[in-house]
């Protein structure tokens, strides 16, 4: 598993993002270990910010970035639950589906 | 609840009716429904207009957003002026059926009680929901797009806002106008989406979703508490809160 450079991901978020500090801060304590599969990937975008292509279980990140209207730490979130073994077969279609739903605000 | 329509624009709201209205006439009826709503919570009723394209980033937002909610100012005495409900315009524009409108209209209305009930919290039913509810709206305030959107829809001033909309929804439609031609087809639809959105929730959050989402709020707000007392308050801190941006 890939533990995410904190300190490194809060200078992004708070200078890049816009996120206020505490915002960030709170981001990042719920962000999870990232499955190894997803590693380069979240590496890669610390050092450059470039979102290299990857799917996971026929989901690809940036379509999941573009129809959930999110940025890429979140998307990679949502492909890493999929990764989770805890989740079952059923489980990880019913949440490939919500993904390529767009989410409803109001 | 008995919102107190006249006949007539009681009458607008069945799906027959809602057809031969213009765009302007269906506002007009979510205005009074929102005037009756004020009146029977003792609140002033929000100013209630379409949500246009031009409000939001891109036409793919506007499309998935149903509303908003703006509080408005408080004024140098200290009186917090109406806030605007908005509905999307495309909702309005919907000749065939008037139920998503309207639920979206009792969703920007709970967000206006809610505003109410942390500017009067001894209105509230319990001082814990007072109490909650302010910690939501003035610090805690999660948003999907810097949060996550489960923690935006499990929110509790979300939640709230979606389970009280569906219940005075299906009050006015089941109820009141027994079931118009559609509305049991919309009310599945809308159940779906629902039970759809606790499913994801759970799947991201754990089985306890709520209680995430209601210990990230208070997380959010105490944390912001503490920044303000060493920093002073943030000058654009109501940013947070404008519901159905949250961008």
């Amino acid at each position: 598993m890939f533990v995410i450079d904190q300190e490194k991901t809060r200078k992004i978020l708070v200078d890049e993002y816009g996120y206020k500090p505490i915002n960030a801060d709170l981001f990042l304590k719920r962000f999870p270990p990232i499955h190894d599969e997803l590693a380069d990937v979240v590496a890669t975008w610390l050092d450059s910010r470039e979102i290299q292509d990857i799917s996971i279980g026929g989901l690809a990140l940036k379509d999941v970035m573009q129809i959930q209207r999110c940025h890429f730490l979140i998307a990679i979130q949502y492909l890493n639950r999929l990764l989770d073994e805890d989740l079952s077969p059923k489980e990880k279609e019913a949440h490939i589906q919500s993904l390529r739903t767009p989410p409803v605000i109001w | 609840m008995d919102i107190k329509l006249s006949p007539q624009q009681r009458e607008n709201l069945r799906p027959e009716n809602w057809q031969t209205l213009s765009t302007a006439e269906r506002l007009d009826t979510l205005k009074a429904l929102e005037t009756s709503l004020a009146a029977e919570e003792g609140r002033s009723p929000s100013n209630v207009v379409a949500l246009e394209p031009e409000h939001c980033r891109s036409q793919e937002e506007w499309a998935h957003t149903r509303g908003a909610y703006y509080p408005g100012e408080i004024t140098d005495d200290g009186i917090r002026q109406s806030g605007t409900i908005a509905v999307n315009s495309g909702l309005l524009e919907d000749s065939q059926q008037p139920y998503m409108a309207t639920e979206t209209l009792y969703h920007e209305a709970r967000h206006a009680h809610q505003r109410h009930i942390a500017d009067h919290p001894e209105l509230a039913e319990s001082s814990e929901q007072a109490h909650l509810t302010e910690m939501n709206i003035e610090r805690g305030y999660l948003t999907p797009n810097e949060d996550s959107y489960e923690l935006y829809t499990m929110q509790p001033v979300e939640r709230d806002a979606v389970l009280t909309a569906r219940e005075r929804t299906d009050e006015l439609f089941s109820d009141q106008l027994q079931s118009p031609e559609g509305y049991a087809e919309y009310k599945n639809l809308r159940e779906d989406e629902i039970a759809t959105q606790e499913a994801r929730a759970e799947r991201m959050l754990g089985p306890k979703y709520e209680d995430v989402a209601k210990e990230t709020v208070i997380e959010k707000h105490n944390m912001a508490m503490e920044y303000e007392q060493l920093q002073g308050p943030e000058p654009d801190r109501d940013r947070d809160y404008y519901h159905g941006h949250g961008y």
